[in-house]
């Protein structure tokens, strides 16, 4: 492509960022983040987020790191870990990176870009590290309103938002995968309930894809699921998917679990062989 | 087919110039793109009790139309999300005044906006995760009871609600 081409096809794109962002309707506070996952790498030790505020109205933009991670529970529903002071043995980055700025007022319907640069330790082992960056909203004081009476109390709570979302900082040549192990389901209501335990393998956390099928005897896919999946150390998820309607019988049901995402651009997405696993299910 | 696509794009206008000139139309179009991957959260209504009378609780429900609180948050389909309030136990009034401010088990309702989104009761004590399955836009609302004492000074009470969006 010539520059010139480039550059008109460049400022296409950017101007119908800006309009996309622009059209959006006018809201109450709170932020627009994007992206919702910030990939940082040691070449450049540096990222962006860019914020939007959508209202009418200041808001007032506070940024900190901590170090967290998801991970399950029994009954395979998700949390997020978090660990006040990780030990040397944890991966995190939230140490070290940090936000410019870390405090800002974004006006009405502007966006606000903010830098996050890595300022990692010098003997940096290669590998993939993790923050959580919390970005927070505030409007200003809304008032208290409401009808004068003769008690004169009046009450009223003011709402921030806050927005968790993972930084991602990586160095050297890095790897993922995950093993996939006890894959059970069982028929709960009209739902079957899937488990596995999946432990990522290699040197990033896993950020995939999870798809699985149920199979008649005849090969026909009668029910599917298909969902985002990060396994950054081990877990044990749980999924779902609706059986209502289905023949009592013998199905298979196959597991799979895919380097894909459909939500992150494919830069970052780190290759792997899919993993597929599977088990025959009663339906009664 | 594949060598007569290149052969139809070469010359003057190149694939990716074609590329990108789709994905900016696609874009001022108003349709997703993996370039403006985003998430919103914001609030779009404070919970209010509006006046209150002294030694009478009020209650606003999470699904008044009127005064719960108001949450929404956006993010892509298939994202997980975990949800989670920071409440008050008493809310601050005129010269260091407080007022006990409670939040029951069934005060907090998400509500998708798909087609076959349905209202799911939660508690807002906890926090709650939810996959976003056939909507991308889901609205929170919030409720609570405020109980005034007898003798609670007048004026203006208040305190913050603040809602956290987790991806996981």
């Amino acid at each position: 492509m010539t520059a010139p081409g480039l550059r008109l096809s460049i400022l296409l794109v950017s101007a119908s960022l800006v309009w996309t962002l622009r059209s959006a309707p006018a809201y109450a506070q709170g932020v627009m983040v994007a992206p919702h996952v910030v990939y940082m790498d040691h070449r450049t030790r540096s990222g962006s987020l860019t914020l939007y505020n959508p209202g009418n109205d200041p808001v007032e933009v506070s940024i900190e790191t901590f170090f967290g991670y998801p991970v399950t529970d029994s009954t395979g529903g998700f949390e997020l870990r978090t660990v006040e002071h990780p030990d040397s043995t944890m991966p995190s980055a939230a140490g070290w990176v940090q936000a410019y700025p870390r405090r800002m007022t974004v006006a009405p319907q502007q966006r606000q870009t903010v830098r996050l640069l890595g300022r990692p330790p010098a003997n940096l082992a290669d590998g993939e590290y993790w923050a959580r960056l919390i970005v927070t909203a505030k409007g200003g004081q809304v008032p208290v309103t409401g009808l004068a009476d003769s008690t004169g109390i009046t009450v009223g709570l003011t709402l921030e938002v806050r927005t968790i979302l993972p930084v991602l900082y990586r160095k050297g040549p890095v790897t993922t995968g995950v093993t996939v192990s006890g894959l059970r389901a069982s028929v709960q209501g009209d739902s079957l309930v899937v488990r596995a335990r999946m432990v990522r393998t290699g040197s990033a956390a896993f950020v995939g894809t999870v798809h699985g099928a149920l199979v008649d005897v005849s090969g026909n896919v009668v029910a599917r699921f298909s969902l985002p999946q990060a396994v950054y150390f081990d877990m044990e998820p749980r999924f779902t998917t609706s059986v209502a309607g289905l023949p009592r019988g013998q199905y298979r049901l196959r597991f799979e679990a895919t380097s894909e995402r459909q939500d992150l651009p494919s830069e970052v997405i780190l290759p792997m062989a899919p993993v597929r696993d599977s088990i025959q299910v009663a339906l009664p | 087919m594949r060598s007569s696509r290149r052969v139809a794009f070469s010359g003057r206008t190149s694939p990716l110039r074609i590329r990108l000139c789709i994905l900016a139309l696609l874009a001022l179009m108003g349709l997703p793109s993996l370039a403006v991957a985003q998430l919103t959260v914001k609030a779009d209504r404070d919970l209010r009790f509006q006046v209150v009378i002294q030694g009478v609780a009020k209650y606003v429900p999470p699904n008044d139309p009127v005064y719960s609180g108001e949450f929404e948050f956006t993010a892509a389909i298939g994202n997980q999300v975990q949800l989670g309030f920071t409440l008050p136990n008493n809310l601050a009034g005129p010269a260091g005044a407080t007022m006990p401010i409670a939040f029951g088990n069934n005060d907090a309702i998400a509500q998708g906006t798909g087609p076959t989104s349905v209202p799911v009761v939660f508690n807002p004590k906890g926090v709650s995760v939810f996959r976003l399955v056939t909507s991308n836009r889901i609205l929170v609302f919030i409720g609570g009871t405020v109980t005034p004492a007898a003798n609670q000074r007048t004026g203006a009470y208040t305190a913050p609600i603040v809602f956290t969006v987790t991806i996981l």
